[in-house]
């Protein structure tokens, strides 16, 4: 191997390091075989190891050094990094992403079902309640033909004013606890992943 | 060479070789080569960190057309030299006294290996 074959496969070896790292290492391994001369070339190339080999000596060290800056760092990015190493893993694998694609879009279908039934509960709640001055107005207009007829309508009127009111109020507090489980279990989800990046 | 190099040690070497003079790349790898079972490569590492730590200080200088980058010891390194050193004569020490029990241990023990 030549000495520009040895640097040229150091370079593509090194290529996903940042540019200031990659110089550096770069210059390090050209003086190192420049020094070396024609005499000691193959020598010194043997000394450093394959292209790979000394690739791997650089790279290590910059992971290692990497860690250790990011665990200063994580106090600001806790939740958030740990979740997006969890969703790089799942994307990562070509079997779990459908898998996980399927789950998210039942996960979605409950959402929506719940969703609409308690739109569904308020609704009726929201039809009883207008029933209750309908059954008002009847009962007005009935008061110069029948008594009997207008307690009847006075009736139905307190009752699905009475159940109108409470179903509305009821859907009501449905929702906000139904919200209210969301933002805990997303938020367990955060903290969870993490925890799992501290654990690493 | 069997015994290997650690990473103290080679803080140590390395930064001993450059006390006495400024040196470059190259020409302390030769020197380390001796004792390293490592790869040479393993160097290029070493000297990022104790630069990165401050111990070591790299400037250029022009040596027959080429560039050349030269380490020197900080006042910081001499002194990291200096407690490395002080670990490393107790190390020392401690494996001589396994080695070779001293005589009044022999004494002790009556003559047992001799």
């Amino acid at each position: 191997m030549s000495k520009e074959e040895y640097l040229s496969q150091l370079r593509k070896n090194l290529s996903k390091l940042p540019k200031e790292e990659f110089q550096k290492a770069i210059e390090y391994f050209e003086e190192y075989l420049t020094e070396a001369g024609d005499e000691n070339l193959a020598q010194a190339m043997e000394d450093l190891g394959t292209p790979q080999e000394a690739a791997d000596q650089v790279i290590r060290e910059f992971a290692t050094d990497q860690t250790n800056r990011e665990e200063a760092k994580k106090n600001v990015r806790k939740g958030f990094s740990g979740v997006w190493i969890v969703i790089l893993a799942i994307f990562a694998s070509p079997i779990a992403m459908p898998l996980i694609i399927a789950i998210v879009a039942i996960l979605f279908a409950i959402l929506a079902v719940v969703i609409s039934l308690i739109f569904a509960l308020g609704l009726t709640g929201v039809a009883l309640a207008i029933t209750a001055p309908l059954a008002l107005a009847g009962a007005i207009s009935m008061l110069p033909y029948s008594v009997p007829v207008v307690l009847v309508c006075l009736g139905i009127c307190l009752i699905t004013l009475a159940l109108g009111t409470m179903i509305i109020y009821g859907s009501y507090l449905l929702v906000r606890k139904f919200l209210y489980w969301i933002m805990v279990s997303f938020g367990k989800v955060f903290v969870k992943g993490g925890k799992k990046n501290e654990e690493k | 060479m069997i015994y290997p190099l650690n990473q103290p040690l080679a803080e140590l070497l390395l930064l001993s070789i450059i006390t006495q003079d400024d040196s470059y790349g190259y020409s302390i790898s030769q020197r380390l080569k001796k004792v390293s079972n490592v790869k040479d490569s393993a160097l290029y590492p070493i000297l990022k960190r104790l630069s990165e730590q401050d111990y070591v200080e790299i400037y250029d200088r022009q040596f027959q057309g080429r560039n050349r980058k030269y380490y020197k010891i900080t006042e910081a390194g001499d002194r990291h030299r200096l407690e490395l050193r002080a670990e490393w004569e107790q190390y020392c020490d401690e494996i001589s006294m396994i080695l070779e029990p001293s005589e009044t241990v022999l004494e002790e023990g009556g003559s047992r290996n001799e």
